[in-house]
């Protein structure tokens, strides 16, 4: 990719946005704690304000930084702990980038491709996603803009298709169930923001005209998912509940005079989504490593994560459970919180005490 | 016109020796004798004035003899005052009217003008010969373009010489701004190209890597304006091509207005225009002669045309295989009875069809118009009546095809990618379903947002978002400018 070429704000809020759009609608909600689908607005809600607060360490690295993000600070060749830094991130990315194609292969393995060959469509979705990020963030970004706008009127088809069925008796109050867990919950949905730590390092190709436009993706996220389960929840009332993917029923729920079911449309949609997710992992990752190790060579990079992509999707998918424990285990938040929170503020302080350091010299 | 590209060709002679012009008019004779290997068609008349002569070189059939033989030899029946060293000089003087001619001092370029058509003057004590340029061959007239047409605008089409075209395209853009610049490619067929542009509206970077793309063809022979295409792609593995092409002088007029680059090659009643967009393929220039309701309409109607000859066949393979569910329940079970009577699978049936269906085009094409009815009609009997009535094909899928092919004649002019991505969506919807078609037009879509030729975003006008560029997309504008999309501001 030329390095020249920045997207905009707004693209990176679009491109962000529908990564995390793929995150939601593929995810099972009720894997840690069976909670009613009306709280997970209210987890949600919770969940928007502990994002906005783990964005700070992001924003103010990108404000004292100017701009220059991780890895330019470590230019030209890093050493010691720049250089583990950066290998730290591309690790991250690609572990985040495996979980989020598990996430859609144990999503198709019940409910899209009962017939087919489901890791077929998944080596065919990572190939995908690693063109996606050879061809650079530039082309990503644009189709993410496309996308999005897919996205939105999908849902607010599916929301107007089901409007004459929704009862509103059936939402509970908000925070009607437990509170602590309702704070876990979304404490734990804060945590898979993986978005935060790619802005970090994709700093430096996005025109930033206001910082603010950098977090647009939070509420339009926060907005879209409470729609879709406050809808499901006054669709299906207690029978969202039961559901695995709550929001997929939504969308068999709905129904028009050209089409008898439309949650294989929304499904294909979600589908691109992680695609355009796997590939802005993948390209974050290759920035990372690509100044950890200038000798890394972007096709032969993207080859190889993709196949580690494979192989760690092979791994967690192959026992449910095990797969349920990872994504329930501390280390994903730990992780998270290392690479949002620390690595940043960390950052910010050592430059800062060098800063002062040298002004003091002179 | 700017003057042509001096570079040698291979088979020119390279010796310092050789190259030169001797002042001998019979050694002159014997090494151009060498060099043409004795052919008939070089011929060679000694022309007496007085105590001068002249050795006249020319080969028979390329110039025009009779015209020749008015203007140039009869002025010399009659004694020149001269001395013998002045005489080339001379001769340059006095014949000047309606003649073009050029003092060339090397033999490389006596024999460009001898294949040229021009009548080549050698004198003895001379080490330059002069040249008279009056080419003549069969030309073809001014028709009706036949892959361009359009209802209610001209009816002239670009013919197969150059300066024809060149002067189709002056009299549309009578300014001049526009540029004609003349090259010389192909070492053995030294055909002749012209880069036009405006050179107030075309970007000097653009231009000049026209130019360098150009100058690196290494061919021995350019038989049409294809044989560039490769050079001039800016991406030679995408699957669009960002090289258009166009029959029509006015259409090649409205790009050059946009700031585009046009390419006349000599021999090809085509002109290439650099970049191409994707919103290209959707426009017409008939869109710009009706009402702007009815231009959104058609232009509507041709992006629809573009996903239903993409995407319909797959799309109908993987609903129909894995998501029937999505289908109205009495459409499902038509749909259901027709496929359930057929002994192939619905993808393979796709792929048989519009296997068939492009071999059935491809041979319409290439076959004597006499026998292309007769293709037409077999095909037409053998997939559209025989194999439905056999039960070999299902007659939804026939229906699918059928409108597929029909799209793609709206958009002749991307019929190439159309075609391939037709089968790799047949390939994705029959293995993977919908999410196969998702994966794959998510990829298709990067590709088409990856291509950037010469700096310019592919798909501009419809992402990235611009408002210049926006204009003429869908609606036109009530008093609609060509000149409103400027690739100068597309540029990144």
């Amino acid at each position: 990719m030329n390095e020249e070429k920045k997207i905009s704000g707004i693209q990176f809020a679009s491109l962000a946005f529908i990564s995390r759009i793929a995150c939601a609608f593929t995810g099972i909600p009720n894997l840690r704690t069976n909670l009613p689908t009306s709280d997970r607005i209210s987890v949600f809600l919770i969940g928007l304000l502990l994002s906005l607060l783990l964005a700070l360490p992001v924003l103010l690295f990108i404000e004292k930084e100017n701009n220059r993000g991780l890895q330019n600070r470590e230019k030209p060749c890093p050493s010691g702990i720049g250089r583990i830094i950066l290998i730290f991130y591309a690790a991250f990315f690609v572990g985040a980038g495996i979980l989020a194609v598990s996430r859609l292969g144990v999503f198709a393995s019940g409910i899209l491709l009962q017939k087919n060959n489901l890791h077929l469509f998944t080596a065919i979705l990572i190939i995908a996603g690693a063109f996606c990020a050879e061809r650079g963030l530039e082309p990503t970004a644009r189709v993410s803009v496309l996308l999005s706008a897919a996205v939105l009127g999908g849902l607010l088809f599916t929301g107007l298709c089901d409007v004459g069925k929704m009862k509103l008796e059936n939402l509970s109050q908000p925070f009607a169930g437990n509170i602590p867990i309702i704070v876990r919950e979304a404490f734990f949905e804060a945590c898979m923001n993986v978005e935060l730590p790619v802005l970090m390092l994709l700093a430096p190709q996005i025109k930033i005209k206001k910082k603010t436009h950098l977090l647009l993706w939070l509420p339009l996220c926060f907005v879209c998912i409470s729609a879709a389960f406050a809808v499901a929840a006054a669709v299906a009332g207690h029978y969202a509940d039961l559901q695995v993917f709550p929001l997929h029923s939504l969308a068999v729920i709905a129904k028009t005079a050209l089409f008898e079911r439309i949650d294989d449309l929304l499904a294909s949609l979600w589908v691109s989504c992680t695609v355009l997710k796997t590939g802005i992992l993948l390209y974050t990752a290759y920035v990372a490593a690509r100044t950890a190790v200038p000798a890394c060579k972007k096709r032969c990079f993207f080859i190889l994560t993709g196949a580690l992509v494979f192989g760690g999707y092979l791994l967690l998918t192959a026992n449910i459970q095990f797969f349920a424990n990872v994504l329930q285990s501390a280390a994903v938040p730990v992780l998270f919180l290392f690479a949002t929170v620390f690595i940043p503020l960390f950052t910010c302080l050592k430059n800062g005490r060098k800063e002062h350091k040298e002004v003091a010299k002179q | 016109m700017k003057p042509e590209n001096t570079k040698n060709p291979p088979d020119r002679p390279k010796d310092r020796n050789t190259d030169i012009i001797s002042p001998s008019a019979h050694t002159n004779k014997q090494l151009l004798l060498q060099l043409f290997g004795n052919s008939f068609d070089l011929m060679f008349r000694e022309i007496n004035c007085g105590e001068i002569q002249y050795t006249a070189a020319f080969l028979d059939g390329m110039c025009d003899r009779l015209f020749l033989s008015q203007s140039v030899i009869r002025p010399l029946s009659q004694p020149l005052d001269c001395k013998k060293e002045d005489a080339i000089d001379v001769l340059y003087d006095i014949l000047y009217e309606g003649i073009e001619r050029a003092m060339v001092s090397t033999m490389s370029e006596v024999i460009q003008h001898l294949i040229a058509g021009s009548l080549v003057f050698f004198a003895d004590e001379c080490t330059t010969c002069v040249c008279f340029n009056a080419p003549i061959f069969a030309r073809r007239a001014v028709t009706e373009p036949t892959t361009e047409q359009q209802e209610k605008g001209s009816h002239e089409g670009f013919t197969d010489f150059f300066k024809d075209n060149v002067t189709l395209l002056r009299r549309r853009l009578r300014t001049e701004q526009l540029h004609i610049e003349k090259q010389t490619l192909g070492s053995l067929s030294n055909t002749l190209v012209c880069i036009c542009y405006l050179a107030d509206r075309t970007d000097e970077k653009l231009l000049h890597e026209v130019r360098s793309n150009l100058s690196e063809t290494d061919l021995d022979i350019i038989l049409g304006a294809g044989s560039l295409r490769p050079f001039l792609d800016s991406r030679k593995e995408a699957f669009f091509s960002s090289v258009g092409t166009t029959e029509r002088p006015d259409t090649l007029a409205a790009k050059l207005t946009e700031g585009r680059i046009g390419i006349i090659v000599d021999g090809v009643p085509f002109a290439l225009f650099i970049p191409q967009l994707l919103i290209d393929h959707f426009h017409s220039p008939d869109d710009y002669l009706t009402k702007p309701y009815y231009a959104f309409l058609l232009r509507c109607l041709r992006i629809a045309a573009f996903f239903c000859s993409t995407i319909l066949p797959g799309l109908f393979v993987a609903v129909c295989t894995y998501h029937p569910e999505i289908l109205p329940t009495d459409i499902m079970f038509d749909i259901a009875v027709a496929i359930s009577q057929t002994p192939f699978p619905l993808g393979a049936e796709a792929l048989i069809i519009i296997f068939i269906y492009e071999i059935v085009r491809e041979a319409g094409l290439r076959m004597p118009k006499a026998v292309g009815h007769a293709v037409s009609i077999v095909g037409a009997l053998v997939i559209g009546d025989a194999a439905v009535t056999a039960g070999l094909i299902a007659a939804p899928m026939l229906i699918v095809v059928a409108l597929t092919a029909i799209s793609s004649a709206a958009l002749s002019g991307i019929h190439a990618p159309m075609a391939a991505l037709r089968f790799l969506f047949i390939l994705a919807g029959s293995t993977l379903g919908l999410f196969g078609i998702a994966v794959l037009a998510t990829a298709v879509s990067i590709g088409i947002c990856g291509m950037q030729p010469y700096t310019i975003p592919f798909s501009s006008g419809i992402s990235p978002y611009k408002r210049g560029a926006m204009r003429d997309l869908l609606v036109l504008k009530k008093r609609h400018k060509t000149s409103d999309l400027q690739m100068k501001d597309l540029h990144f």
